[in-house]
This record gives structure tokens, sequence and C-alpha cells, in this order.
């Protein structure tokens, strides 16, 4: 874990010195606006990753999220990039669960060689806080990813990669004595693969996988077999004055994801995209999720 | 000495004549797709049947601007050994490049206008693209013939100022199914001087690379 988290903090620090190092000389890098947004509603079948199944709450949530900053090209085949990025979620049931996340990106993305078809990679890190009506939950994440991919026709693009993530909760608060009360805090890394395939000039697809190991924190009413395999336990008012948050390491997870976009213009696309996620700890804990996302992107 | 002068003056009104007619000769140009709608973008070239085309010096100056992540325009016809430039009109960078057979090169990563041009010195297809915006195709189009008019939205082309001969008269589209040889036809300017000319041609889908974004893969490349 602590290696980890300074991996982390070290590539971040690159990334960022490299990006104002490019920010104080605009005149040689001439940098380029980018922007992003999103707005969509998400459904998550079992959003409190309960086990049990009277314990799963499912909800529905309003999406909103922008990223905006700037991208510069020190040369032919590299491009650096820098965004502000804010991320926020309403639900409709359970508002503890209510959001705000900002942060910022730095990218490093090279394509080795020329035209549409040269292979590429990208290394991201990216820093957020994250604010929820329920401020147990509040926190500050960390990533970083690397991904590589290559397009292999005008229709289909094969991408896949690698990724770290640190979730640090601020509001620790312990309600067993002797047992951490971080029970929000995870570590977590994780791989993934996908294809995108356009099916026409307006219809494209996507399809993915990703599997990742490491902590997840699920949430049930009272239930005192989670004290022989948690290492942290909390409150979690967000689903219920009973319910109790707990930290499982060691949990395996895989997301299966199949999507399909509609351009809508050459900035615009609506898009609905599924996710079955599936993750397995050790003492046969089990819990699964649908989760359905559809929304409206603009990039600019 | 005044039948001299006669003799002058007739043989002066034939050259004269025989230069009007040389440059009044034009073909006109109709193509349309399967469906019968009007074809923009089709480059329709005339070749004399006998002998080189005498090909008047290329352009000083031909352009293939950038506006708005984009071609403009998508498909240029040039003469061979015509230098075009590349402009770039947005207000980020661009990286022009092709690998075709007829021209490869590759323009580094720039703005504004590059000082030289790209000289276009065989014929052929060249297709055109920018490293940093996959999205982004062109087309010149070099023709070994002086003679050649773009069809416009109506799906005319018009190639005036010809010399009054006979030609082999073919048409090429980005998206054109089959071979371009395939489309040719002859029209002889040497009675009247005009000529029309259409075609009916089939095309094959164009598939072009996604612009619009797609969850979970924003950014370039």
């Amino acid at each position: 874990m602590g290696v980890s988290t300074a991996t982390e903090a070290g590539t971040t620090l690159v990334l960022l010195s490299l990006g104002a190092a490019l920010a104080g000389a605009p005149s040689e890098a001439m940098p380029e606006d980018i922007f992003d947004a999103e707005a969509g509603v998400f459904h998550d079948s079992n959003l409190s990753n309960a086990v049990s199944a009277d314990d799963i709450v499912a909800d529905t949530a309003l999406t909103l999220a922008a990223s905006g900053g700037y991208r510069f090209a020190p040369g032919d085949r590299d491009a650096f990039a820098l965004t502000g990025d804010l991320r926020a979620a309403g639900f409709s049931r359970f508002h503890g669960m209510n959001s705000v996340a900002l942060g910022g990106t730095a990218s490093w993305s090279r394509k080795f060689g020329l035209g549409a078809f040269a292979p590429w990679a990208r290394l991201s890190a990216s820093l957020a806080g994250e604010r929820y009506d329920e401020s147990v939950r509040d926190g500050r994440r960390a990533s970083v990813a690397l991904r590589a991919g290559e397009r292999l026709s005008e229709r289909l693009q094969l991408s896949g990669g690698g990724s770290f993530e640190r979730y640090r909760a601020d509001n620790a608060t312990g309600v067993v004595p002797g047992i951490s009360g971080d029970a929000f805090s995870l570590l977590g890394r994780s791989l993934f693969a996908r294809a995108d395939y356009a099916f026409d000039d307006r219809w494209a697809g996507f399809a993915g996988v990703l599997a990742r190991r490491g902590d997840v924190t699920a949430s049930t009413r009272l239930n005192l077999q989670i004290f022989q395999y948690s290492s942290a336990i909390a409150l979690d008012p967000a689903f219920g004055p009973d319910y109790i948050a707990y930290r499982i390491s060691g949990a395996t997870s895989w997301d299966f994801v199949a999507g399909g976009s509609l351009a809508l213009g050459d900035s615009w696309s609506a898009n609905l995209a599924v996710t079955r996620a599936l993750t397995y700890a050790a003492n046969n804990i089990e819990y699964q999720s649908t989760r359905i996302n559809a929304s409206v992107i603009y990039s600019f | 000495m005044r039948a001299s002068s006669t003799a002058s003056s007739a043989a002066l009104l034939s050259l004269a004549l025989l230069a009007g007619r040389a440059g009044a000769a034009q073909i006109t140009a109709i193509v349309i797709d399967q469906d019968g709608l009007p074809l923009a973008d089709a480059v329709v070239v005339a070749v004399p049947v006998q002998g080189a085309p005498t090909a008047p010096p290329p352009a000083a100056r031909e352009i293939v601007d950038q506006i708005d992540e984009e071609f403009v325009p998508r498909v240029k016809p040039v003469v061979v050994g015509t230098p075009v430039f590349f402009p770039n009109k947005d207000n980020i960078r661009h990286q022009v490049y092709s690998f075709s057979a007829a021209k490869r090169f590759e323009l580094p990563l720039y703005a504004g206008t590059p000082a030289k041009p790209v000289v276009f010195d065989k014929p052929g297809v060249v297709v055109l693209g920018c490293n940093i915006h996959d999205w982004m195709i062109g087309y010149v189009y070099v023709s070994e013939s002086p003679y050649f008019a773009k069809t416009g939205a109506d799906g005319k082309a018009l190639l005036g100022d010809l010399p009054a001969l006979a030609y082999r008269v073919r048409v090429w589209h980005p998206r054109l199914q089959g071979q371009e040889s395939a489309t040719q036809q002859t029209a002889d300017l040497g009675s009247n001087g005009r000529a029309e000319l259409s075609w009916k041609l089939a095309l094959k889908h164009e598939m072009r690379i996604r612009r619009a974004p797609v969850p979970g893969m924003r950014g370039h490349y």
C-alpha cells in the first residue's frame, strides 16, 4: 500500500510539474482548449454493495461531469493535457449518497507512429476531493492509469491497460472499540480491456471487461458476521440509521460493460451503457449489481 | 501585292478562328449516384485521345485549408506538378500527412501556413490525414491532364476552354466502387465543340473514423 501511494504521488507530481513547465511556455506549446461534459441518468441495482438480499438498495441518480483544460503538444508524437474535473450525482432516494467531486487530471499521450492506425499509449494521474451529503464518505481519490490501444480499422479499436486507485476517507470514526472505523478508505488495482466498434457513421458499440483486486466497501444492517472478515467498520447513515459499512480487503471484482453510442453531430453523442459487476471475497462473500448509465456527452 | 495581302488576311483569319475554336470547346459532365441523386466532389478528367495534353504551367498556388478540424475542400483536383499549401485556420495545431503512393509526405505539427508547399509530382489519388485528429480525411486528385473539373452540389462540372480534340473522359470519386478506368467515355469536340456526358456511379460506403465522443474514451488517440 505504501509503495503504491508513493508511486501515485510521484507520477502525479511528475505529470503536474511537466504540465506547469509547459503552461509556462505557451508560445512554444500552443495550448489547445479541451472541454468535455456529460449529463445523464445512472441506476445501480445494488448501491449498497450488499451481500444479503435484505440489505440491497437500488437507486437512480442524475449525474453531471465536466472536464476542461488545456492540451499541449510538445512534439509530433506526444501530447500532454491538464484538466480540471467536476463530477456530481444526485440520488432520488438515498440523498446521503449525493456527491460532488472536484479535482484535476494530468495525462501524457504518445502515438507510436504516424496515422490513424498507429498504436498509442496514455498515462494519466487524477486527484479529486469528494464530498457527500453524508460526510462519513467524504475523502480524496487518487488514481494512476496506463492505457494503450490501437485502431485496427476505421471501425474497430482495441485498448487496455491497468490502474491503481486509492480513496482516503477524511472522517473515519470507529463504532467498535478495537476495530478501525476507516471503512471507506480503499486501495485497488485493476486491469481492463475494451473494444470499440463503429457500426456506421452514427452508431458505435463498445464492450469491455475490468478485473479489480483490492478493498471494497459493503453495507449491511447490523450483522455480527462482518466482524469476522472485515478490517474496518463504520456507521453508514446514507442508507439508513441501522446500516453499517465494512471494508473487505482482497476482494476481486469483475465488471463487464457493454454499450452503444449514437453520434448527434461532430461533438455530441447519446449513450447507453450497462455494467454487470460481480465481486468475490474470502469467506464466501459475494455480491452483484447491475449499473445502467444513459448520458449525453459533449466534447469540444 | 493585293492578292498577297488578301491571302495573308485569310490566313490570319483562319488562325484566329482556329485559336478561338481551340478555346471554345467544352464538356458538360453530369454525375449522379446509383439512386439518381446528384453527386458532388466527383473529379471529371479529359485526356486527349491523340498525343499528350499540352499542359499549361501548374497553378502557382493551390490551397487545402484546415477549418474546424476538417480538410476544406475535401476533394481538391490539381494537375501534376502543382504546389499545394495546407493553411491551418484552426486555433490548434495539425499534422498533415499522406501514405499514398502518388505522394508520401508529412508536415510536422504546425499552426498557420507552412512556409513550403507540397508539390504533387505524380498523378494519382493522394489521401490526406491529420495525425492529431484521426477523423480528418481529404483527397488531392493529381491529374496527368490539365483538363479537369469537380462536380458541384448539382452533380455538374464544366470543362471549358478545351482544344477541339477528341478526348477520353473519366470520373473519380472518393466513394467510387470499382476502377476509375471503367468510367471512361469518349467525346469528340472536333465537330461542334461541345459534348455532354453523364455518369451514374455505383458508390461504396465510406467508413470514416468517428469524431463524436464515446463514453470512457475521451481525449485524442
